[in-house]
């Protein structure tokens, strides 16, 4: 991941900005997504 | 003698221009009624600041109170943290608890504000301003103004006039890029909506356990998540009616109020009158389109995997941006535009608070990521 991350800010504002872009999205989706299960299996339990 | 017509000889044309862009925005508050609770106080508030000597902000060795009002309200972040206190107890997750899957369109809508990082930094922004001015696209006042302060404090100005006045106009930005994207047939879907009880337990173990995955995924996000978490769980706890009730009016308006005529106050000539702010405004503007396509787009391809009879009608991703009720209104406004009788609000609703979750989630990235990035 370090290494990763190195890599990025060795690629110049643009290529930092697209990296930004990919891991943010991605994090927004993932986060959602962990919402998303929540409300699933929170809803479940209360109907038990 | 000097001193007596000190007021006349200490102002120039561009504090004149400062007058006008001041008097637009009260204007747009008046008479259009865009944003009045933001826009009249950060209009009357950019006219303040920029009167010859400009004793409302003082100096730093005797400040007005306008400056004391942005150090302890804004370079704090107390200003953004209270009004989603107050923002947390007016939101009601039911429709989204209905139908959860409306939640990614709360991430899909989030586009805008990424695309328009990548924009402002094509356009010679470095990483941490060009966040800042992406942060436009969370259509999300408090969220602007917390990222700004933290990344571009130069420009909080022009960003948060940006941000409060496009989030008055969605009506105007959304409907043509929805059109653009969709087919009549797209437009005219319908879908159903059952509505059913939302367990008590669900809407308080919710707000308490968002906070935590947050707190775990973006430890920096914490006190948007959590504040805006904390006055959902007043509303919903059923016990704090009358504070919930003071969270949703007495401390909005005051915040609000103070924030608006703050946030004017950073609104100096000098401050404002450059480039490089008709740039954030253009790519504000930007970001909301980026904003909405990211959101239709996403429903259509999310309906390629559906079953025929769950299918999403695609103008509902367009709410997954913040601009709450607002996005979900004009969406219901087009859906029976295009076909009478035609009801889907509480879905976009779903989305619209989804949206809010989105908004704050893509703020807390954006703070967690650009640090690490940029050093």
């Amino acid at each position: 991941m370090d290494a990763f991350l190195d890599s990025l800010r060795a690629a110049g504002t643009l290529g930092q900005a697209a990296g930004l872009a990919a891991f943010g999205m991605g994090g927004v989706f993932v986060t959602l997504f962990l919402f998303f299960l929540l409300i699933v299996v929170l809803e479940r339990l209360s109907k038990k | 003698m000097d001193e007596v017509f000190a007021g006349f000889t200490a102002v120039g044309y561009r504090q004149f221009i400062m007058y006008a862009i001041g008097g637009v925005l009260i204007w747009l508050a008046v008479k259009k009624e865009y944003e009045p609770m933001l826009l009249l106080p950060i209009g009357f508030g950019a006219i303040l600041t920029n009167l010859p000597l400009s004793f409302a902000v003082g100096t730093v060795e005797e400040p007005g109170f306008l400056r004391i009002l942005l150090d302890a309200g804004i370079m704090t972040e107390l200003f953004p943290i209270l009004i989603f206190i107050a923002v947390g107890a007016m939101i009601d997750f039911g429709p989204l608890f209905k139908n959860p899957l409306m939640i990614f369109f709360g991430a899909a809508a989030q586009l805008g504000i990424f695309a328009t990082i990548l924009l402002a930094v094509a356009l010679g922004f470095d990483l941490k301003v060009a966040s800042a001015i992406g942060i436009i696209g969370a259509a999300d006042g408090p969220t602007s103004i917390y990222v700004a302060k933290r990344f571009a404090v130069q420009y909080l100005g022009p960003i948060s006039v940006a941000a409060y006045s496009y989030m008055s106009l969605v009506p105007i930005i959304q409907p043509p890029v929805i059109r653009l994207l969709t087919t009549k047939k797209e437009r005219t879907m319908r879908m159903e909506y059952r509505e059913e009880p939302v367990p008590r337990l669900l809407k308080i173990l919710f707000p308490i356990l968002v906070t935590m995955i947050s707190g775990f995924v973006a430890p920096i996000s914490v006190p948007l998540v959590g504040s805006l978490m904390f006055g959902n769980l007043i509303r919903e706890s059923g016990v704090l009616e009358r504070l919930s009730q003071t969270a949703q009016n007495e401390l909005a308006y005051l915040v609000t109020l103070l924030l608006g005529i703050t946030i004017g106050s950073t609104m100096s000539a000098e401050a404002f009158l450059r480039r490089e702010t008709l740039l954030i405004l253009g790519m504000g503007l930007a970001a909301f389109v980026f904003d909405t396509a990211g959101g239709v787009l996403f429903a259509k391809l999310l309906n390629l995997f559906l079953p025929r009879d769950r299918k999403v009608n695609p103008m509902i991703g367009a709410c997954g941006i913040s601009a709450f009720p607002m996005s979900a209104r004009v969406i219901q406004k087009m859906a029976q535009e295009e076909e009478r009788g035609n009801i889907i609000l509480m879905q976009a609703v779903g989305a619209n608070v989804a949206g809010q979750l989105g908004s704050i989630v893509a703020g807390g990235m954006v703070l967690a990521l650009v640090p690490l990035l940029a050093g």
